[in-house]
């Protein structure tokens, strides 16, 4: 992407689109005895922003729509996981992205169980209990799915705006 | 990316004339195959494995925790309504119904048996906590959420303070 202006514009709608998947994850209770666990659909956006403008701008995005949804939609446990999950997993996608070994669905899987990962692990630390551990298998599994649907998705959609704006597949 | 390859010169003069068709740099047709190729097609194969990694690393997740990491409990503390209501050791067989008198609107008969903890019946419409696995480690449980009932194992570090003979 080249202009500024259109950096930014984009960006913008993209956080949107980032906090309305938080607020419709956040009304999907996960089976988990864990309040505050979610899914990570948000990342739908973000790797937009990693496919369409740029690294540097994806960390912001993210960082950006992890504490607006925190101040809006979530508590303070939930805003923790969320953040240490979430950035995890946009560090992760724009490494593994450098590697230019997988497609889009493979970084999205990345991300996705890295997400969820990152959330086990902040509860772990942050409830000072070990059994939370024990969904690590189950979320791990849920990490490749959400990460293969996202993946799909994100590809559908920045096939439909490679007209108007270059997609950087390969950096 | 472009579906077509275009001569550096031609770049140039695309922008000129500054069409926005044409990226800024000039694409070598051997980079517009790679780049075509990571739409879909040939990286599919790395991610077939990665997600196969996965599943694996998840598999052995499952056992390594199941096997080794989860410890016998001996306790098992029935919740009602994320109230403790009921303390039972593991140890001592018995069989414990948790009905209205107890406050929950229905009724969960739990079993105690040879260091397992299971729900025998309830009269929930789905059963699920009559379906789950017995339990017997530090950290599970077994939930009926119709009822608001959570079973839950404890060991070495948990406190009783009442065991139910």
């Amino acid at each position: 992407m080249n202009k500024k202006g259109k950096r930014v514009a984009v960006c913008g709608v993209l956080t949107t689109v980032a906090l309305i998947f938080s607020y419709i994850e956040a009304l999907i209770p996960i089976p988990i005895g864990i309040p505050g666990v979610k899914l990570g659909i948000a990342n739908i956006a973000i790797i937009a922003v990693i496919y369409i403008v740029g690294d540097t701008e994806a960390i912001i995005v993210n960082l950006l729509r992890i504490v607006l949804t925190g101040i809006l939609f979530g508590n303070f446990y939930s805003f923790l996981f969320s953040l240490v999950g979430g950035m995890l997993s946009v560090i992760l996608m724009i490494l593994v992205k450098k590697i230019k070994k997988l497609s889009m669905v493979g970084v999205s899987m990345i991300g996705g169980v890295a997400h969820n990962v990152g959330q086990i692990v902040a509860a772990v630390f942050l409830m000072d209990n070990t059994a939370i551990a024990y969904y690590l298998p189950v979320l791990i599994i849920a990490g490749v799915v959400t990460g293969i649907v996202i993946g799909y998705v994100g590809q559908l959609v920045t096939k439909r705006v490679e007209s108007n704006f270059k997609v950087n597949y390969y950096n | 990316m472009n579906e077509k390859a275009i001569h550096i010169l031609d770049c140039n003069v695309a922008k000129a004339t500054d069409r926005s068709i044409v990226n800024d740099k000039a694409i070598h047709p051997l980079d517009l195959n790679v780049a075509k190729a990571t739409d879909g097609s040939v990286v599919k194969k790395n991610d077939i494995i990665l997600a196969a990694s996965f599943v694996v690393i998840a598999i052995i997740c499952a056992i390594v925790i199941q096997v080794f990491v989860k410890k016998d409990g001996n306790i098992a503390v029935v919740n009602i309504d994320g109230q403790v209501y009921k303390t039972l050791s593991l140890s001592v067989n018995t069989e414990l119904k948790i009905d209205n008198e107890s406050g929950i609107d229905g009724y969960n008969v739990l079993v105690i048996e040879n260091g397992f903890a299971y729900m025998k019946d309830a009269n929930c419409a789905d059963k699920i906590c009559v379906h789950q696995d017995k339990i017997s480690k530090v950290g599970e449980t077994i939930v009926c959420l119709p009822h608001k009932v959570v079973i839950e194992i404890e060991g070495e570090d948990a406190k009783l303070d009442g065991v139910v003979q």
